[in-house]
């Protein structure tokens, strides 16, 4: 079973079943960290390479993530590609809008410091985390799907070091 | 009872179907008016992927900018490439060599192949056919191993430099090549399979988005878009640029410049592609692949404008040059622009998943337009 | 028709207004006076050995004394090419709109004005297309424009 292979549990066996006995921190995190529906946000170059992230070859699936279209129903939003000045104010209204708990990567040297747009461009906005906070950054340009896969098991591991505690 | 229907008080009103859309391949935004389901008036607004590549152009040299000409179109990026050194080439006078010109043509075409895969895979998705895009997207990953073979890159490959190409194809490429060749003919039957005779298909794409001949040249149609509405015009065979005139291949066009007809050039084109790269592997001759050009790179004074048949229509660089390392000038002329403002004229009076479908059968990537 | 006869018919007809240029790759080539542009557009989509019916590329350019509107036109029934260009002063650039001739102008002619300040007159609807909706930092692609957010990139030696 997943549960017990994943996460610290005590088994107790009576007649008639089992008890598990766990902390609740573990399951809750366990419980996020393998399903993660993420909003299917691409906007340059690096959605491309989203896209065969989540196809044929390297598959998402496997991981328990489905892009859905709507942020109402996302916990993880990936910005991948260049922001400009002009879809700014969108961004931050599509995050205000996926519920808790939501998480960001930023994929892509474009979302990081703006990448090969950070001189003699007026239209860039030099870099996404002065809109939203950014949890993992995926450097590349574009990344391959490898290193999207590592930035997302990277943001998996930074899930199971949360705490009730942080945030109830 | 249809008196009662008839005074129900019924109202248009304004749909935003805003720039994070999953059909609309991109940052656009389109403002609709609606009259129930169906679309009376249609305004796109663009500009949310503006990244002023034209300002950068002026303080770049020409070397400099060759990564930045790949992200124009990420999507067949070897094109834009191949234009823009094709521009430079004919204001400095450079002759490229023969081998040179015959990689060129072969990593080219694979492109248009995988550019019209891209396009296939997500107009199935739009139009709900999900299996058509894994199909799609598992084809695209073997021409991407080979053009990763050759030049490092998955996508934006800044392959191409003034006067021929950066690296030489090594002894492994050809025949795997040869070997995709004879893997890909059949698998664009197994597409045609699945849609073109699918009555699903057929009543969502026949007769829909009707674009005439007049209309399509008025505004700036070009490629594809405008092969179907009967025009048999591709730069290719009628200004051949590079080595086109030593190959043979068709061009196809079509009848009644629906969707239907637009989908159906791009498949016969993919056929047609396939048998350029044999030909080119078949004649590939052996020599130099790149002319020596001075460290610093300084063309004469002058203008130059120069275009090449890319997979969205006609992409074209005007330069101007005042002798300096950095041009002075660059401005970029790309399909999608021209094709998007069609968009309007051809979607009124249609229902909102026609509107989709159209969308997808004009092959619009939103970098082009915005630059 | 060889590019030889096109100028020949032009130098013919508006022998006052045109001066002679160079594009490589698009000849042949004029320069005319902005007053008289939407007349010989008129002439040239028109008139039947011409028939010049696609708008293949319009772009501005930015120099030290003048602005330049290019204007590249194709021909689909003769096959032929041409190349206009209008050149404008620099204190208040205003020039005709060809949208009654090509439809196509339209954006470019839009993306023009907001980018470098050309007026185009009787545009059918002069709005921002590619600036954000509170762009109030001026005209980006001028030579001598200068804004908050915009590093040049230095000489690395």
């Amino acid at each position: 079973m997943g549960v017990m292979n994943k996460v610290p549990v005590y088994v107790e066996k009576l007649p008639g079943g089992a008890i598990i006995t766990t902390k609740l921190d573990d399951v809750l995190n366990y419980a996020r960290l393998s399903s993660m529906w993420y909003l299917l946000f691409g906007l340059a170059c690096c959605a491309v390479e989203l896209m065969a992230t989540g196809a044929s070859r390297y598959d998402f699936d496997r991981f328990g993530m489905i892009f859905r279209a709507s942020p109402r129903q996302s916990d993880l939003m990936i910005v991948a590609g260049t922001l400009t000045k002009k879809m700014a104010p969108r961004l931050r209204r599509l995050y205000d809008q996926m519920p808790e708990p939501k998480y960001v990567i930023a994929m892509g040297g474009c979302t990081i410091t703006g990448g090969p747009f950070y001189y003699d461009s007026y239209s860039v906005e030099k870099g996404v985390e002065h809109i939203l906070p950014v949890d993992v950054y995926v450097p590349g340009c574009p990344p391959r799907p490898e290193s999207l896969m590592e930035g997302c098991i990277k943001l998996q591991e930074k899930i199971k070091k949360q705490k009730i505690k942080d945030w109830a | 009872m249809s008196q009662e229907i008839s005074e129900i008080y019924t109202e248009e009103f304004f749909v935003n179907m805003g720039p994070q859309h999953p059909s609309t391949h991109g940052v656009l935004r389109l403002l609709l008016r609606m009259d129930g389901e169906v679309v009376m008036d249609m305004v796109p607004h663009i500009g949310y992927l503006h990244r002023s590549l034209e300002k950068i152009a002026e303080n770049r040299t020409y070397l400099q900018y060759i990564p930045f000409t790949d992200r124009i179109d990420y999507v067949s990026s070897m094109f834009c490439n191949q234009s823009f050194c094709m521009a430079v080439e004919k204001l400095a006078n450079i002759p490229v060599p023969e081998r040179a010109e015959y990689i060129r043509i072969i990593m080219v075409e694979l492109n248009r192949i995988a550019s019209h895969l891209i396009w296939l895979g997500t107009f199935s998705l739009d139009l709900g056919a999900i299996t058509p895009f894994l199909y799609c997207f598992r084809e695209r990953e073997k021409i991407l191993d080979l053009l990763e073979m050759t030049c490092g890159q998955r996508m934006t490959f800044n392959y191409m430099r003034v006067g021929g190409v950066s690296r030489d194809i090594t002894a492994e490429f050809i025949p795997l090549a040869k070997d995709f060749v004879k893997y890909f003919l059949p698998r664009v039957d197994e597409y045609e399979d699945i849609l073109t005779n699918n009555p699903i298909f057929l009543s969502r794409t026949k007769g829909i988005g009707l674009l005439d001949q007049k209309t399509a040249i008025d505004n700036g149609v070009t490629g594809p878009s405008l092969r179907a509405t009967g025009l048999k015009w591709d730069l290719r065979k009628d200004e051949p640029y590079s080595i086109y005139d030593r190959f043979e291949f068709d061009i196809p066009t079509g009848k009644n410049s629906d969707v239907w007809d637009r989908y159906m050039v791009r498949i016969k084109e993919m056929r047609e592609s396939l048998k350029i790269v044999q030909q080119a592997l078949d004649g590939l001759p052996e020599g130099p692949i790149k002319t020596k050009t001075p460290a610093v790179f300084k063309p004469p004074a002058g203008e130059v404008y120069s275009r090449i048949e890319a997979p969205r229509g006609e992409m074209g660089f005007y330069i101007v040059s005042d002798g300096s390392p950095k041009p002075y000038r660059v401005k970029i002329r790309t399909g999608s622009f021209s094709n998007l403002t069609v968009l309007s004229l051809i979607s009124r009076g249609w229902k909102i998943a026609d509107l989709v479908a159209i969308f997808g059968s004009l092959d619009v990537v939103l970098p082009e337009v915005d630059r | 028709m060889s590019p030889e006869d096109i100028k020949e018919i032009l130098t013919e007809k508006y022998s006052d207004k045109l001066k002679e240029d160079k594009i490589a790759g698009f000849e042949p080539s004029f320069i005319i006076e902005k007053d008289s542009l939407l007349e010989i557009c008129r002439y040239l989509k028109e008139s039947n050995g011409l028939s010049f019916d696609l708008l293949s590329c319009m772009c501005g350019a930015d120099y030290e004394d003048r602005f330049e509107v290019i204007y590249l036109l194709f021909s689909f029934s003769n096959k032929h090419k041409l190349s206009l260009k209008v050149q404008l002063p620099k204190e208040s650039p205003e020039v005709e709109s060809v949208t009654s001739v090509w439809q196509g102008a339209n954006w470019h002619e839009r993306e023009i004005a907001e980018l470098f300040g050309i007026k185009f007159k009787n545009h059918p609807d002069p709005r921002p297309i590619l600036l954000p909706e509170d762009w109030d930092e001026g005209y980006p692609l001028r030579k001598d424009w200068s804004g908050k957010d915009f590093k040049r990139m230095p000489d690395f030696k």
